[in-house]
């Protein structure tokens, strides 16, 4: 790989749920619409963070092919998905059993062996990584420089920011020795009124920024059941354009920051006046939310 | 390094008052029945407040455990120590009809060959090899593979399972593998977790083995009281050697004997529950069992001194004997006047001799007083550990000999060395492990796993040896001139217990 070639290795974050695959899958897509060589990497026993980009094609996870024991080849775990978009999936071991975190750091250790970026050379690799920074193995992608920048993905649900802080508290632990730092925050399916001001909040308390809004939509749930991204789904949809926005940011915007986590009680004491403020505002006491 | 403190008469009288109220109240702490009910067997640190790192005098030990709160000290650098898979690995591979399966990576078993050696390899044995792939995707599979190839190539009668640290942090699942098998193959399989790091108590390891051993084979819902006409002798650790010699004693008093775990068969282990009554060979050790039995099976559990020395093993024999009806008197007697007579004709070989002791606590303490009856000046005591069970002894050893100074630690030559060559005693009277290290600073040592020290005769053997080994001195001067130093100076001059600190938690 020649030394110009430059790899922009981006680990999004994010609850379970709160639609981390989904947002990381429809960057990959804007970003191979837009011209880049993109490979997704899913870090998630689920194993179904590119099922969007790949139309639903089998493809064996990395730590499958560990199982085997088998010699394992670089084509028999990735598959090439919209617009050339390079999907690999980690893995993990049967549901009770094993240890997950030490799986996607075996995984990551073979995608290396096999010279993965030597091969595809790829402009981004998005690792797409479980919800919350449980054990070090899901912090392996934002460790040891691994990746240079960190996006999580948080609705303004006290659960999804509750995840983020965490998230927030490994960058903290883990940056002084070389480990990613924060990108932002991805807002993600907000629906309620207040949300954008929470989530807006909540990043301010925290010395972050927020790169991007993306309201909830059916065009988003309807994209899923067809089994493909938003970009490739409903391309001319003004969510399609939010991606792509989103993508673009993620292509300008280099800049990171060492996030500040709230500790347990800054965070109760956060959520607590939220509570209040969200009941005050159902009660009619109209003086907050100045942010909308 | 025994030191007699000139404020000795002040320190007794505190200790009066403290033994009587102690005495008083017990000092055993007695294990539940719900406890052998449990998964596996409370550490020491926890059931006992065992501690596995002290340095300094014996009476302020004794107050540490007094307060009822031991301090946990740890060792800021630790060179080496035993864990509790070795320990249980050491008590098991004298099974009769046994096979081991080492349920973790092959490092794991790399003692294991040295116990069964030690046994004549009798024990067939294998590891289960977990690499980082089993780490990963769990281990069952390899454990069922690795069960059944034992079971078909050896056709043992029992199985035991020691599980290890990888097994332990990824939480694998040992117990469903265990049972599915134990129905398909209709043998015991028992699986011990020995997680070895669970614990600094290695010693540990004889309560998770015996805890595995009597849960599997003793059901409790077995009672059936039907007492018969023998006694158990809990035994751990002990060579064949040593109970040959316990063994003599109690055929000659026409006491029958049932011995386990130490060499025992599962009908041993099952029988046990039968017993008039049980007796340890080492309290320390065997407490564990013999209290399940008590608690569990109405088999009381008589408390005894170790019989090493004279006057324990007279108190041992004594306890049996009348436990049991039987007249030991004259036996004991005779056996005595001969060991006094041919005592009373070496003594003059060890006056003033420094000699410096380090065992396990019971035997330590026994050793301390003969030693010291011979005409030693003993300079210094080392222990593996020491824990709320040793507050009598410990108190009636201050109260004849005055304070004392003492080491608690498994391992740790460096801090042996570096306080033999500050107190230079004659003789070392330890463990084989170190044995060269210490010969090499020109200090004779005894290896007391060569010396069958039990019994009566075990006084002879100690005898017999310490003799030896002041009269060939020659090849112990030239070791000591030829041998390089074992550690750097600057780690020499360094105070014995510098890396040894309060936990801070």
């Amino acid at each position: 790989m020649s030394i110009e070639h430059k790899i922009n290795q981006i680990a999004i974050y994010g609850k379970g749920g709160i639609g981390k695959s989904t947002t990381t899958s429809n960057i990959s897509a804007a970003l191979a619409e837009a011209g880049y060589r993109v490979i997704q990497i899913g870090c998630d026993p689920k194993s179904d963070s590119t099922n969007t980009l790949r139309g639903g094609n089998f493809l064996p996870t990395v730590l499958d092919s560990i199982r085997d024991g088998e010699k394992t080849r670089l084509e028999d775990i990735s598959v090439s998905g919209f617009k050339g978009v390079l999907c690999i999936e980690a893995g993990g071991p049967v549901p009770g059993v094993g240890c997950a975190g030490r799986g996607i750091n075996a995984a990551v250790n073979l995608l290396k062996d096999l010279k993965l970026f030597e091969e595809f050379k790829p402009d981004y690799v998005l690792y797409d990584v479980l919800g919350d920074v449980v054990c070090g193995g899901f912090a392996v992608p934002i460790r040891e420089g691994l990746t240079d920048r960190v996006y999580v993905v948080s609705s303004s649900d006290f659960m999804a920011i509750y995840a983020a802080n965490n998230l927030f508290k490994a960058i903290t632990k883990y940056a002084p020795s070389g480990g990613a730092q924060l990108g932002g925050i991805i807002a993600n399916g907000l629906i309620a009124p207040y949300a954008k001001s929470l989530v807006d909040d909540f990043a301010d308390r925290t010395g972050t920024k927020v790169i991007e809004y993306i309201p909830r939509s059916l065009v988003v749930s309807q994209s899923e059941l067809y089994g493909q991204t938003v970009i490739e789904a409903n391309p001319q949809s003004p969510h399609a354009d939010i991606y792509r926005k989103l993508a673009r940011t993620i292509e300008e915007d280099k800049s990171t920051v060492i996030p500040k986590p709230l500790n347990v009680n800054e965070l109760r004491d956060w959520a607590k006046e939220w509570g209040d403020q969200i009941l005050q505002s159902q009660e009619g006491i109209v003086k907050q939310f100045e942010g909308i | 390094m025994i030191r007699f403190f000139s404020h000795r008469k002040v320190l007794l009288s505190n200790l009066k008052v403290f033994s009587i109220k102690y005495f008083k109240t017990g000092i055993f702490k007695r294990i539940k029945m719900a406890t052998i009910k449990s998964r596996t067997a409370q550490i020491r640190e926890k059931r006992l407040q065992a501690t596995g790192a002290f340095y300094g005098s014996l009476l302020s030990l004794l107050n540490e455990i007094r307060s009822g709160d031991i301090p946990q000290r740890i060792r800021t650098f630790s060179q080496d120590t035993a864990s509790d898979l070795l320990y249980a690995l050491q008590l098991l591979n004298t099974f009769q009809q046994a096979a081991i399966v080492i349920h973790g990576p092959k490092g794991c078993a790399a003692a294991q060959p040295y116990f069964n050696a030690g046994y004549s390899n009798e024990i067939k044995w294998a590891v289960t090899n977990l690499n980082e792939r089993d780490s990963i995707m769990g281990s069952d599979r390899k454990l069922r593979d690795t069960i059944l190839n034992v079971f078909k190539s050896f056709a043992p009668a029992i199985i035991f399972v020691f599980t290890t640290p990888v097994v332990a942090i990824n939480n694998d699942d040992v117990e469903s593998v265990v049972e599915e098998l134990q129905d398909q193959l209709n043998i015991k399989i028992i699986p011990i977790y020995t997680d070895a790091f669970k614990s600094r108590i290695g010693i540990t390891g004889y309560d998770l083995a015996v805890h595995a051993l009597l849960k599997s084979l003793l059901p409790v819902a077995d009672i059936d009281n039907l007492q018969q006409d023998f006694i158990n002798l809990i035994s751990i650790s002990e060579s064949q050697d040593d109970l040959t010699e316990l063994q003599r004693i109690l055929s000659a008093l026409k006491i029958a004997v049932n011995i386990f775990p130490k060499y025992a068969s599962v009908g041993n282990v099952i029988h046990s529950k039968h017993a008039k009554f049980s007796i340890a060979v080492n309290h320390d050790e065997a407490f564990y069992a013999g209290d399940v039995l008590q608690s569990g099976f109405n088999v009381p559990y008589h408390t005894v001194p170790i019989p090493v020395g004279i006057a324990q093993t007279a108190a041992w024999i004594k306890e049996i004997s009348s436990s049991v009806g039987v007249e030991a008197n004259d036996f004991i007697a005779k056996e005595k006047s001969s060991v006094q007579e041919f005592i009373e004709n070496k003594k003059y070989r060890f006056q003033q001799k420094k000699i410096f002791i380090n065992h396990s606590p019971s035997y330590a303490f026994a050793l301390l007083e003969i030693v010291t009856e011979l005409g030693f000046q003993v300079v210094g005591v080392k222990v593996p550990y020491i824990d709320m069970h040793h507050t009598e002894k410990l108190a009636a050893l201050i109260e004849k000999y005055g304070d004392l100074h003492i080491i608690v630690g498994e391992g740790q030559l460096f801090e042996e060395i570096n306080l033999l060559k500050k107190n230079k005693p004659d003789i070392y009277l330890g463990h084989t492990i170190n044995s060269l290290a210490i010969a090499g600073i020109g200090i004779s040592v005894v290896d007391v796993q060569s010396v069958s020290l039990l019994g009566f005769k075990g006084v002879y053997h100690l005898v017999t040896k310490l003799e030896k080994v002041i009269e060939n001195t020659s090849f112990l001067k030239y070791l000591s001139q030829h041998k390089p130093e074992t550690y750097l100076d600057n780690w020499l001059k360094k105070s014995a217990n510098w890396h040894i600190k309060l936990e801070v938690k």
